[in-house]
């Protein structure tokens, strides 16, 4: 379904995403802002590089005939960054909330005066829609941690466990697969 | 119509991840995920080290020594008297910024605090304030501080967020190579009782049992039963492992993850099938199965104590010389100290001598210790090893240059001649981001502990973000490594990070890839995985 607002939006992709990622820029030190915006060399500077492949992938697809797979890459790409560098779940997920006011700031009135209030209601749906689709990305990388941390300890020792026969193998069965992963215990 | 401004409604709500003051006025915030737990008591007092306490660092409270200041002080006066490099380092550095963005963890947390030169600054700030006259008189202005209760949290809170990995000073037009500033920082810590458990309870099992995690030797040689077990499963051969055996030609030194957790162990396997097939007169010590050396996290005294112990095995059991496994910071110490603060060798010692192809390893002369890497790629390049690539034909392998090995000791060349004969399919990461610019695990230096997750997560993400490229670019499920930490702190990163790619040592790849006489046709990997196209026929 596309948006009765799809030509403005389309037309503003670099302003809005260049605005939204200001805005999440500002919530850095300045120095560390400094480079994020300067050094293009992926590899150089994987944070930038990722936070602006994922916000401006957004934008697009908000602009575009928003598709969902995409969508869930990109919000996972970067929540995956926000999960492990955020204090609080408000803060690693307000990217999204700055996506909303960087669409008002930037075509809000335009959307307005050419399609009425519907048509901007019809955008920031989208991005609500959006950001419950962004909880799901946040509990997943949340929790994978938390395996994480199970699981290191197992590999550690792993020997030790499995001597004792407590860790599933695929071979042996000594659990049920649905008991829990189905990996070999890595 | 004027639409109302969002943003407005989160001008009570502290996004900002560091607020804009000075940089001496920003104090960090110890929250779950981002410090390690302090030591227990027990273990500080067991090794004589001062003031053991319970604390944590989440603590108002530290308990420092009431004379913690004079401590640090004259700590920090000593240390710049006995190392001309650390004297150097606390004066020489204009601020160019060359390191500024070199910093996996900088990369990783946007904190610029991490930035390398801030780092060191930290220190340099304190050095000129208490001991310099223009800071004593100009202080702020002339970037000098006195020290505080706020600068020792400071400095625990940096200074292991730092793993030592010197990617920064490859970049530095002076040389200042700022991991020996944390290695100073953090044995001046340890002065006053601040220090980490994961760092000291592994000192300590090293120091009294002999390897990180207290494997008592009828364990060790128990484990290595049960490993073999899977090796005659999958081979049909049963290698003999001997354990404290005097008289043997070489003694082998690995770290001890490689007995018991996973994946160290399938390198393991490696090790004894490449032994067994050229017949080597081999034995392991189950004083020194350590070889990883988290004294050269603690403290230069603490690192040539448990060294020795190496030394000594070599000499009761009368070896002639000493082959290391992949191991990580084990060869930063052997490489850099072993020859100043740790030597001589003892006498029994001769200069290393392959058995094998003749080849004397000159550059061990002094040391008399060898690594694998160089020991099979001299086995390989003397045409020495019947080797199948195509049974690591299900894996597509990159290698990562891990810090210690390739910046703290300058191996290179070895693992990637050994990975392009054991494998079909292998890929180097970006250039900027391998060999002695390789991005580090984001856990090295006694900082993969459990309770530190969200900050290793962070660390190693330029890692792993150039894993992923390969993966998405030629399908790379494996990476290969020569370090005990890597194989121990990667595969967590990795699941976080690319799930796809799993991660192994050098010599797993070698066992795979070994042919040996007598054995039966493999149909699976070290792992029991199978291999491509036996499924197939199956």
């Amino acid at each position: 379904m596309s948006l009765k607002a799809q030509k403005i939006l389309k037309a503003n992709i670099s302003p809005i995403f260049e605005k939204v990622r200001d805005k999440v820029y500002a919530t850095f030190p300045k120095e560390t802002v400094r480079f994020l915006k300067k050094e293009v060399d992926r590899f150089e500077n994987p944070l930038g590089y990722r936070l602006e492949e994922g916000l401006k992938g957004l934008v697009t697809e908000l602009a575009g005939d928003l598709s969902w797979e995409k969508v869930d890459y990109f919000l996972d790409r970067i929540i995956r960054i926000e999960a492990v560098q955020s204090r609080q779940p408000s803060e690693a997920l307000a990217f999204l909330y700055y996506l909303k006011s960087a669409v008002r700031e930037v075509v809000g009135e335009e959307i307005l005066e050419d399609f009425g209030p519907e048509a901007l209601l019809e955008v920031e749906d989208r991005i609500d829609a959006m950001l419950l689709r962004a909880f799901n990305h946040y509990m997943a990388a949340r929790e994978k941690l938390h395996e994480l941390r199970i699981e290191e300890w197992k590999s550690r020792l792993y020997l030790l466990l499995k001597r004792a026969g407590y860790l599933y193998d695929l071979r042996e069965g000594s659990l049920p697969p649905e008991a829990g992963n189905t990996e070999k215990t890595h | 119509m004027a639409l109302p401004k969002r943003d407005e409604l989160l001008k009570d709500v502290n996004y900002d991840r560091m607020p804009s003051k000075h940089w001496m006025d920003t104090k960090p915030e110890f929250r779950p995920g981002t410090y390690c737990y302090a030591a227990e008591p027990s273990v500080v007092e067991d090794l004589g080290l001062p003031n053991p306490r319970k604390w944590q660092p989440h603590d108002e409270d530290w308990k420092l020594p009431p004379n913690w200041k004079e401590i640090v002080l004259n700590a920090i006066k000593d240390r710049m008297e006995r190392f001309r490099s650390f004297k150097l380092f606390m004066d020489i550095c204009v601020r160019c910024g060359a390191c500024a963005d070199k910093c996996h963890f900088f990369l990783g947390t946007g904190d610029p605090k991490n930035m390398p030169v801030l780092r060191g600054e930290l220190m340099r700030s304190v050095v000129k304030g208490e001991f310099t006259r223009s800071g004593k008189i100009f202080g702020r202005l002339a970037g000098a501080r006195p020290l505080t209760y706020d600068v020792i949290k400071e400095w625990f809170y940096y200074y292991y967020q730092c793993t030592e990995c010197r990617r920064c000073s490859v970049f530095c037009p002076y040389g200042i190579d700022t991991a020996e500033i944390t290695i100073l920082a953090r044995e001046i810590l340890h002065e006053i009782g601040v220090n980490i458990d994961w760092i000291l309870k592994p000192v300590r099992f090293s120091a009294f049992v002999g390897n990180h995690i207290g494997l008592q030797p009828h364990t060790i040689q128990e484990n290595i039963e049960f490993l073999l077990d899977d090796v005659e499963e999958i081979t049909g051969i049963r290698p003999e492992v001997p354990i404290n055996k005097k008289g043997a030609e070489i003694l082998f030194v690995t770290p001890s993850a490689d007995f018991f957790a996973d994946p160290g162990i399938y390198t393991f396997m490696g090790y004894v099938l490449l032994f067994h097939y050229l017949g080597l007169d081999w034995t392991l010590s189950t004083y020194a199965s350590e070889g990883g050396n988290f004294g050269l996290f603690t403290s230069h005294e603490m690192m040539r104590k448990l060294h020795a112990k190496i030394y000594h095995e070599a000499e009761r059991l009368k070896v002639k010389w000493i082959l290391g496994g992949e191991c990580g910071h084990m060869w930063r110490v052997v490489h850099q100290y072993e020859d100043t603060a740790l030597g001589p060798a003892p006498k029994n010692l001769e200069v290393p001598k392959s058995p094998i192809t003749g080849t004397v390893f000159e550059h061990a002369k002094s040391t008399k210790i060898v690594h694998i890497c160089e020991f099979t790629a001299d086995l390989i390049a003397h045409g020495k090893l019947n080797l199948d690539p195509s049974r690591n034909d299900h894996l597509i392998v990159t290698f990562h240059d891990s810090c210690n090995t390739s910046r703290g000791m300058g191996i290179f060349e070895e693992p990637r001649f050994i990975l392009r004969h054991v494998c079909n399919n292998f890929y180097e990461m970006p250039e900027n981001t391998i060999r002695e610019k390789t991005f580090c695990c984001g856990s090295g230096s006694g900082l993969n502990t459990d309770e530190y997750m969200e900050m290793r997560m962070r660390g190693g993400f330029p890692r792993a973000n150039a894993v992923e490229y390969v993966h998405e670019k030629y399908g790379v499920n494996r990476m290969a490594c020569i370090c005990a930490i890597d194989r121990a702190a990667l595969p967590t990163l990795m699941k976080y990070w690319v799930p796809e790619v799993s991660i192994c040592g050098v010599h797993e790849l070698v066992g795979n890839a070994l042919v040996i006489p007598g054995e039966k046709k493999r149909t699976t990997d070290l792992r029991f995985e199978p291999l491509k196209g036996v499924e197939e026929e199956a």
